[in-house]
């Protein structure tokens, strides 16, 4: 079937129009608080691109938004709102953290246990939404948000408590991990780190887990349950497992921030990762590969950003109104395809079908 | 009073004394004739579906299906004629896996069969027809190709260890867009933008190509127009011919008299009776108001 390579082409030529878009419209912003947007976005770019630190600033974070998106994709595509990334985020950082600090173990061992580690910590908070869905019919936006704030008071316990540095005076973080377990870094003058390698290790997997018979019985429920129940598709554990590899990959996510970057937790490990990767995921159409180039949108748009702040009058909230407004679009983007879109077109005489 | 059938106005006359029970029932059931229909005799063999005593609630929890009984034999087509809403898409779900029956037992071929997940029913040969084509019967945003599978995505030679072949999907999917006439530019083409006939074909592709033992037919060919609907009865004619166990559940009555083997009335979700082929059409049309026949002659 030739339609998984279109549809990557498909989702990528849309993300690329919306972005577009919503560029545009920050230009005018820009203009009308007297700035020229021609600089301001050379000089994101080059905020992103500028230097090697610059792009390895870029990628560094692109990667856990790409592991994140890419898990609520498969949420997405079963019609489950996973608002919970950030806590699946955290909950897979403690549980890769705690296996490389507390298990007394050759690397080689601790290394491998704390992906998997990190993946049931996420997969099994999102796996608690995913099961008080099926038993108790409980709204998975509600749970899972909620389940983020549990995420958040347990990370602050953890870390004020039984998880604090002795030698840290007092801050409220863990001890770093070893350094025989750590991503290594690709040179000292940079942040990039080989965790970059999980993403396209992820991204790869994610093309051919929708090619899967599991992943067609997950695509099959966001077609509607009835459908799925009358093809004989279990819908309550096909639910309960969407759940769990979203989670998971969201725990994947984790464990590339504290094994690659921080090498230990503090109190603010998730920063609203979680809210972005929703927005990356719909913005990619929920295919790996729009993703992929979504994600990479997105941390151009944040690191840029910072640096057009620092070097012109133009504030960072302009980024803020971009984000927002290919929040807008994605959203209104079936719409606009269908009706507005085409109604527009017909009033203007270009072509398609007129509407009776 | 007024009578309106299928969206039309059929007739009007004042209520009087001397207004029959008959004359209103003529008026509400009709009878038009679209097209000729080729009725061969049917070669049944052994009971192949049997109900005994089915119970069943509806979606709000109440009661619908009481004590309700049939047996179809391989190589027939029974009717179960019926006003809407008397409880036929209960029975076909229940016969389906897609609702627990309260009571009774159902059996496929003398296996027991009673409340099954609906995998069960797809592996043992019972193929559904459902009345809610745009819900249940079809993934509106899944291509023709991935609907001819929704059923047996998992078994070769669809898939092989765990990941779909799509060249098998696809092939097979030509196979039956051929085969069946299903209008499209190509098997890609997404389910929502065909024809109501041609999305009914292609679960009628996907149900019946397999030659199930089993075929529950639930209001095959509502909405659809007369070409399609000719095609779609030609179709389960042919199921039948091949030896199926058809249950026709239908509120057209033309339809019924002109596939069915044997005629079976639903009311109030109770077996009024069962007529043979050729019955009086008046006789239906009293039962499905709530006529209840005294001796069940025809149950076999």
């Amino acid at each position: 079937m030739r339609n998984k390579l279109t549809s990557g082409l498909k989702a990528v030529g849309s993300a690329a129009l919306t972005i577009f878009i919503a560029l545009a419209i920050g230009a005018v912003l820009i203009s009308i608080s007297g700035e020229n947007p021609v600089t301001a976005y050379r000089l994101m770019i080059n905020g992103a691109f500028g230097s090697a630190h610059k792009i390895s600033e870029t990628l560094v974070k692109a990667v856990p938004l790409m592991i994140m998106a890419l898990g609520t994709s498969i949420a997405l595509k079963n019609q489950l709102w996973n608002i919970g990334g950030d806590g699946q985020f955290t909950l897979g950082a403690i549980f890769a953290l705690a296996v490389g600090i507390y298990v007394p173990l050759p690397a080689v061992i601790v290394f491998p246990l704390s992906i998997v580690a990190a993946f049931i910590g996420g997969g099994l908070w999102a796996g608690i939404a995913g099961w008080l869905k099926t038993r108790f019919n409980a709204n998975e936006v509600i749970t899972t948000l909620m389940l983020n704030y549990v995420a958040t008071y347990l990370l602050a316990y953890l870390v004020y408590g039984p998880m604090m540095d002795p030698k840290g005076f007092g801050f409220p973080q863990t001890p770093l991990l070893p350094e025989s377990v750590r991503l290594p870094l690709f040179s000292a003058a940079t942040r990039i780190h080989m965790g970059i390698f999980m993403a396209l290790i992820l991204l790869v997997l994610m093309m051919f887990f929708w090619r899967s018979t599991l992943g067609y019985k997950i695509e099959l429920m966001g077609q509607g349950q009835q459908v799925a129940r009358y093809a004989g598709v279990n819908a309550k554990s096909t639910m309960i497992i969407a759940m769990v590899l979203s989670g998971g990959l969201a725990g994947i996510a984790g464990w590339n921030e504290v094994y690659g970057l921080h090498h230990r937790l503090m109190t603010d490990i998730a920063s609203g990762y979680g809210s972005l990767a929703i927005v990356i995921a719909l913005l990619g159409n929920l295919n790996p590969i729009g993703i992929a180039v979504s994600s990479f949108f997105f941390s151009v748009l944040l690191v840029g950003g910072n640096t057009m702040q620092r070097m012109t009058e133009i504030p960072y909230s302009i980024v803020d109104v971009i984000e927002a407004l290919v929040i807008i679009f994605v959203i209104t983007r079936s719409m606009m395809k269908l009706d507005v879109m085409k109604n527009f077109f017909t009033r203007l005489g270009i072509g398609g079908k007129k509407h009776v | 009073m007024t009578v309106l059938r299928d969206g039309k106005l059929i007739g009007s006359m004042p209520v009087t004394e001397k207004t029959t029970k008959e004359e209103l029932t003529c008026m509400m059931v009709g009878r038009e004739v679209l097209f000729e229909f080729v009725h061969t005799d049917a070669v049944t063999g052994q009971a192949c579906l049997e109900m005994v005593n089915i119970c069943a609630n509806n979606d709000k929890g109440i009661p619908i299906l009481q004590n309700f009984s049939l047996s179809i034999k391989t190589g027939e087509i029974l009717g179960l004629a019926g006003v809407d809403g008397n409880g036929q898409k209960e029975l076909a779900e229940v016969l389906t896996g897609l609702r627990l029956s309260t009571g009774g037992e159902i059996s496929l071929c003398g296996k027991a069969a009673t409340c099954r997940p609906p995998l069960y029913y797809i592996r043992e040969g019972v193929a559904h027809i459902p009345e809610d084509r745009h819900h249940t019967g079809l993934a509106m945003g899944f291509s023709i190709a991935k609907n001819l599978i929704i059923k047996n995505y998992s078994q070769p030679p669809y898939a092989k260890h765990k990941l779909l072949e799509y060249k098998r999907i696809e092939s097979h999917a030509k196979d039956m867009v051929d085969k069946y006439a299903i209008k499209s530019n190509s098997v890609e083409d997404f389910i929502k933008d065909l024809s109501g006939g041609n999305q009914q074909k292609v679960i009628l592709a996907r149900e019946i190509s397999g030659n199930p033992r089993v075929l529950i037919a639930s209001q095959p060919t509502r909405g659809l127009d007369i070409g399609a609907t000719e095609y779609v009865r030609e179709r389960i004619m042919d199921t039948r011919n091949k030896g199926t166990a058809v249950l026709l559940i239908s509120a057209d009555l033309e339809e019924i008299l002109q596939l069915s083997d044997r005629i079976a009335v639903i009311y109030s979700g109770k077996l009024m009776g069962i007529l043979p082929r050729g019955a009086d059409v008046q006789e239906i049309g009293m039962m499905m108001m709530g006529k209840c026949q005294e001796v069940l002659e025809y149950a076999q």
